[in-house]
């Protein structure tokens, strides 16, 4: 375990997000309901800024009883991060790419201890292509 | 005393004598005198047509936008250059995928040191950022131009775009480049274009927008073509998506509209310009397909070919195969189809990329590609690599736009392995 300190909780409450670097890795910290995630700030696409991107819900089309198209509806239960540079999305929590599942963004383990928003760098969950 | 009306930059736009403080009532007061010359308060008038301009209350509307997708993508557009526009006529929705792509947004305002041109400080950020050397820049909304009704509006604006682009951004920048729009409505008006900017520091060729419905082999353009071939000069086609393409209408999405719009022009030309063996009469004029990504030539090879071994009667000029001569036109890589390499193996093989292919990012557009792009791909050879980020364009364009010390490079490093969303 190799756990760092990057923020107080309390700055993320404030902004909903805070880039830090540890080493010489780029980290998105999101303020998710509650709990704080931790993405390296990569996108898996081109290397874009992922975590300074909109948050926003996903969207899915929707069909009256006769199978009608009546339009695009925000999910509200599915948040997505979308990366600035062309737009790929990433569902929260996981970051798992919104339209190629099985890819997902790079992310540490978070814990927060009194206040403090500690990032375990050893714990990796994916690779990712900076 | 007068005031004279600024446009919005602020700069004087032309003396229209009209007053400090603009009113209305003032601005009516002729109409006044006559309605009391007539005793117009004597009887009743209903004015069943007069209008407003709902666009200065664009925010003050849209927040009752009931469906909360539409209403997110109107908000959206409010930082877009012509809100009201993106959301009620234009594309069925703005290239910004409604704010999610940042840059449209906030590229405008970004602050620049004052000394330099603002269009050269930022060209120089994002060419320094990606590392970029030498950039040809096009202008945005006016690759729809060839589209308007009036070519006279088209004349006039690429003129002046072309002035104001030449003599006070390139100037400023030896390593900011263009190909020149040629208003292609009018022969006339192109020929005087390439009489005018030929020559011109920057100026590396010239370009036709490709959303247009003239035919591209009709004998009006022989001038043109022989004006360019004559001075050396390659001719550029910029695709465009264009969601009022009578074929389009039915689309409904910006991502149907702009997968394909950006192929079928270019596709049009490159057919026109093949069977009527344009190649054959102007076999000196380099030819460059841009802003289409590749995937599309070898299926047009495909099918040109196999209908060309069937109907060579209706293609008298060619002496070779469709593909043949478009193997040796030129390319810009952007937005390359990188999805399946050996899909893009194949492409790069069929149009010759190492010789034919130039590396484009397209920047700052919503779908920019990387020099990543390039050199990262598994297949390429180091000299491939090195042809299509910067020696093809250098040989096409002519080492005499470049640093006379124009580094070619010996060796490019890649990661080892394509983009994650390469498989
Ligand atoms: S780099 Fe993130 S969408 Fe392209």
């Amino acid at each position: 375990m190799s756990e760092h300190y990057v923020a107080d909780l309390t700055e993320l409450q404030d902004s909903g997000r805070k880039i830090v670097r540890v080493g010489s890795t780029d980290i998105a910290l999101l303020l998710f309901e509650d709990d704080v995630l931790a993405f390296q700030n990569v996108c898996m696409h081109m290397g874009g800024p992922v975590g300074e991107g909109m948050l926003i819900n996903a969207i899915t089309a929707e069909f009256d009883a006769d199978g009608n198209y009546v339009g695009d509806r925000f999910v509200e239960d599915e948040m997505h991060l979308v990366c600035p540079w062309h737009g790929w999305e990433y569902v929260l929590p996981g970051g798992q790419c919104a339209a190629a599942p099985e890819r997902r963004l790079r992310s540490f383990p978070v814990s927060v201890r009194d206040g403090r928003v500690l990032v375990d760098m050893e714990a990796d969950t994916a690779i990712s292509n900076g | 005393m007068t005031d004279q009306l600024l446009n919005r930059t602020g700069t004087d736009l032309i003396n229209t004598g009209v007053r400090e403080g603009f009113n209305t009532r003032e601005h009516l007061r002729n109409a006044e005198r006559q309605a009391q010359d007539r005793g117009f308060d004597k009887f009743t008038i209903v004015d069943v047509d007069a209008h407003h301009y709902e666009m200065d209350h664009w925010p003050a509307i849209i927040k009752y936008i009931e469906d909360p997708v539409i209403r997110h993508r109107a908000e959206a557009a409010i930082h877009s250059s012509d809100p009201a526009r993106t959301i009620l006529h234009n594309s069925p929705l703005p290239q910004n995928m409604a704010g999610r792509i940042l840059r449209e947004r906030y590229r405008r305002g970004e602050p620049t040191d004052g000394d330099t041109h603002h269009e050269v400080s930022v060209i120089r950020r994002q060419m320094k950022a990606i590392g970029i050397d030498y950039q040809v820049v096009f202008p945005t909304p006016m690759l729809e131009l060839g589209l308007h009704p009036d070519p006279l509006i088209e004349i006039a604006v690429s003129w002046a775009y072309t002035r104001w682009f030449t003599e006070e951004v390139l100037a400023d920048d030896p390593a900011i480049k263009t190909m020149v729009y040629l208003p292609m409505n009018d022969v006339r008006a192109s020929l005087r274009t390439i009489e005018q900017f030929g020559g011109k520091p920057g100026v590396v060729g010239f370009m036709i927008t490709s959303g247009r419905f003239q035919a591209i082999h009709s004998n009006k353009y022989v001038p043109v073509f022989r004006a360019l071939e004559e001075r050396g000069y390659p001719l550029g086609f910029h695709a465009i998506h264009n969601a009022k393409e009578r074929m389009f209408e039915g689309m409904n999405r910006f991502i149907s509209v702009h997968a394909l719009g950006f192929v079928f022009y270019n596709m049009v030309h490159m057919t026109n310009w093949v069977i009527n063996g344009l190649p054959e009469r102007y076999p000196n004029l380099k030819v460059i397909w841009i802003e289409s990504g590749l995937a599309w030539v070898p299926f047009l090879m495909q099918r040109l070919d196999n209908e060309f071994l069937m109907r060579s009667s209706e293609a008298p000029l060619l002496q070779r195969r469709p593909s043949e001569y478009m193997g040796e036109m030129y390319y810009s890589t952007q937005p390359m189809e990188t999805v399946d390499l050996q899909t893009l193996q194949q492409t790069m093989r069929m149009i010759n990329a190492e010789t034919q292919l130039m590396f484009a990012s397209d920047y700052p557009h919503w779908d920019f590609d990387l020099p990543s792009t390039v050199c990262d791909l598994p297949f390429l050879s180091q000299e491939a690599k090195l042809n299509i980020l910067g020696r093809n364009a250098v040989r096409l364009f002519g080492k005499e736009h470049f640093d006379a010390e124009v580094d070619l490079g010996t060796a490019v490093e890649g990661n080892g392995r394509a983009r994650v969303s390469q498989q």
